[in-house]
């Protein structure tokens, strides 16, 4: 299914819900907007996902931004649900932001479409 | 919809004369000398935000003095981690390694199994923290 961008991006980027859970708590989810993003190699989360679930800390790890500055992030493992898909669980890194990004470690299990022209999008899984 | 009621000061004690469904659906705002003070909501949101309250006291970006234990051991074991575990991931509980693995997220939920859903240490034995791209990731400050 073709979803639409998010036109309060300029320019409109692609961006949809997603639903985020406690590994082995399939009763403790909530739900947040994701930016697809196949420049990140993780996916991140904001703080007031993994605050509304009480997700707890599992590691750190460092990123590299844009302008090369390097941080520690708290790292977490959770469950995602994409696109109607729940993937196994995963390692996020959590950051105080308001939008989730979709990395590739989760994008590299669907086939990712966007279509530009039309400012929609598809994530499906083969 | 949320409701807005008026408080005035009298001698008598108040009452709200609202019937059980107004205080269960809708927030109700209760205003004196034409100022909000306080407002009434459904029980159950309440005690979601009893709830996140509580969670935000030990919010993900506060120092946790129990992670923190866990990451210091991590780096005065790391020496001898080095020698005998280099490139596994190992999982540090009460300051003591507990576990190994060759894949973190396996490890993580094997901890949890045994130790409950609790702050842990997992970090790959390598003499540096591996490190990720995120070019386009904005961070609110």
């Amino acid at each position: 299914m073709m979803l639409p961008y998010d036109s309060a991006f300029n320019p409109p980027a692609p961006v949809l819900e997603i639903v985020v859970g406690r590994p082995q708590a399939t009763h403790i989810e909530t739900h947040v907007r994701a930016q697809v993003d196949p420049g990140s190699d993780i996916t991140v989360l904001p703080e007031s996902v993994a605050e509304a679930i009480g997700l707890q800390r599992a590691g750190d790890l460092e990123t590299e931004g844009y302008d090369g500055v390097v941080t520690c992030w708290p790292l977490c493992v959770v469950t995602l649900t994409v696109a109607d898909v729940t993937l196994p669980p995963i390692s996020v890194v959590v950051m105080p932001r308001s939008l989730a990004i979709l990395g590739r470690d989760v994008l590299n299990h669907f086939i990712l479409a966007l279509n530009g022209k039309d400012l929609t999008f598809e994530l499906r899984d083969p | 919809m949320v409701k807005i009621m008026t408080l005035k000061e009298t001698r008598t004690a108040y009452s709200l004369s609202l019937d059980k469904a107004d205080l269960t659906q809708t927030p109700l705002i209760v205003e004196h000398e034409g100022e909000a003070v306080a407002a009434l909501v459904p029980i159950t949101e309440y005690r979601q935000f009893e709830a996140w309250r509580k969670r935000q006291a030990t919010s993900l970006a506060e120092p946790d003095d129990a992670f923190e234990r866990e990451r210091a051991a991590f780096e005065r074991l790391k020496p001898q981690l080095l020698k005998t575990h280099r490139g596994k991931f190992v999982a540090v509980v009460d300051e003591q390694v507990v576990d190994l693995d060759t894949d973190r997220v396996r490890l993580v939920l094997r901890v949890y199994d045994r130790f409950g859903y609790r702050p842990i240490y997992v970090q790959i034995v390598e003499d540096h923290l591996p490190r990720v791209r995120l070019p386009s990731v904005w961070i609110a400050r």
